[in-house]
């Protein structure tokens, strides 16, 4: 099996070879060398397994060591939320400082720039959002990040109606972070509260290889022209 | 390509290839609707274990398993819908281009009233953008044989689309 379309790129099948870790090999070198398809590599490794009824512990295993941010005592939580929230017209956000050390949820930076991953607080789970996942007025949702470069990084949010709220950092004056790059996934220590208004939230995740500024970098997002030197990636989520 | 195990295990199978499944039914279904039709799949490769090589990769024989469940579960639905009208792009997959006239009749309708094995070659080919000798190698066949189906599918659509060559 060659694995390569017309266009050069992979097919979705020899995407699925060398996510096994057995690339065909006529896709090897493609890989190398193609940021495209490389990307798309880290996305689909960014998928969840549910847990499937009727198997047994095994299974139950893998999921949690693959996907799902779980931990018995909310001390060990990927976050630990504040007290009270800072009500914003669109969101309500709240800054949540953080004492806790990295879990190691198995994955690996493939090539992908960024990856942005959602969680939403449930006590003593924080299940990871997925594309499309539902969400509800007052979830708490919390971020983890993996960088392949350093660079300044921000998170931020479109709402049903396309305005921008800003997500990460909070308190950095609307300028975005200077960060470490992060071959795992580490979580963001602040979080978001979702209001009460019903649509589309759509959670955009951007770095970038000098500084930049929310105002700014929101038109730039909802006008979908990045600028040259970040990367980008993002999460929408459904409020009901 | 990897050996796996003589038998199947379905918990093996699972927790090393469930991913692959969940993300080929995201190519044709919502993520809210994944899970439910995930467990569909997984029931379908007992029943069909049979038909799995047990000296192969299983990759190959659960990517074809899910795109022929999908495509007949899709089919099944009374609600007549386009191929990808709900699900678009997910973001391990790229656009195959250019898009030709044949491909959009296919995904429109043309996929609903073949036969689901042509349904499968069309799937392969004009969304996967699978060559030839891939498709053959995937179902089993030659690839004369996909060729031939092509050709088939092609005509098919350009009568759907009203004749023109």
């Amino acid at each position: 099996m060659n694995g390569l379309r017309e266009d050069g790129h992979l097919t979705d099948l020899a995407l699925e070879y060398a996510l096994a870790g057995t690339p065909l090999p006529a896709t090897a070198a493609h890989l190398d060398t193609c940021a495209e398809c490389t990307a798309r590599l880290a996305a689909a490794d960014d998928v969840a397994l549910p847990e499937l009824p009727g198997l047994q512990m095994p299974v139950q295993a893998a999921v949690v060591a693959d996907a799902v941010a779980q931990a018995p005592e909310p001390a060990n939580r990927p976050w630990v939320w504040a007290v009270g929230a800072l009500a914003a017209a669109a969101v309500a956000l709240i800054a949540v400082p953080l004492a806790m050390a990295p879990q190691d949820d198995g994955v690996r930076v493939k090539g992908a720039a960024l990856s942005l991953q959602v969680y939403r607080d449930e006590g003593e789970t924080s299940p990871r959002l997925k594309d499309g996942d539902l969400v509800s007025p007052g979830d708490r949702l919390g971020f983890r990040i993996r960088n392949r470069d350093r660079g300044w990084l921000m998170v931020l949010g479109l709402d049903a109606a396309d305005d921008p709220y800003l997500c990460y950092p909070q308190n950095e004056g609307g300028r975005a972070v200077e960060t470490d790059a992060s071959p795992r996934p580490r979580p963001l220590p602040e979080a978001i509260r979702m209001d009460d208004t019903p649509g589309t939230e759509t959670l955009v995740a951007v770095l970038c290889d000098r500084p930049f500024a929310f105002e700014a970098m929101a038109e730039r997002v909802r006008a979908d022209d990045l600028p040259e030197g970040c990367a980008i990636d993002e999460l929408t989520l459904e409020k009901r | 390509m990897t050996t796996a195990a003589p038998t199947l295990d379905l918990n093996v199978l699972y927790r090393e290839h469930g991913r692959l499944v969940l993300r080929r039914i995201r190519r044709f279904y919502r993520a809210d609707q994944a899970p439910d039709i995930l467990q569909e799949v997984f029931a379908r490769a007992v029943e069909k274990a049979d038909t799995y090589r047990g000296d192969a990769s299983p990759i190959a024989w659960l990517y074809g398993l899910t795109t022929h469940h999908c495509l007949a579960r899709l089919r099944d639905e009374k609600r007549r819908r386009e191929l990808l009208d709900e699900v678009g792009e997910v973001p391990w997959t790229s656009p195959v281009s250019p898009s030709t006239t044949e491909s959009k009749v296919f995904l429109a309708e043309l996929w609903r009233t073949v036969d689901p094995e042509l349904a499968q070659i069309g799937v392969y080919y004009y969304l996967d953008g699978m060559s030839q000798a891939d498709i053959g190698e995937l179902l089993g066949v030659t690839g004369r044989t996909v060729s031939n189906r092509l050709q088939q599918l092609s005509d098919l659509a350009r009568d759907a689309a009203g004749g023109s060559p």
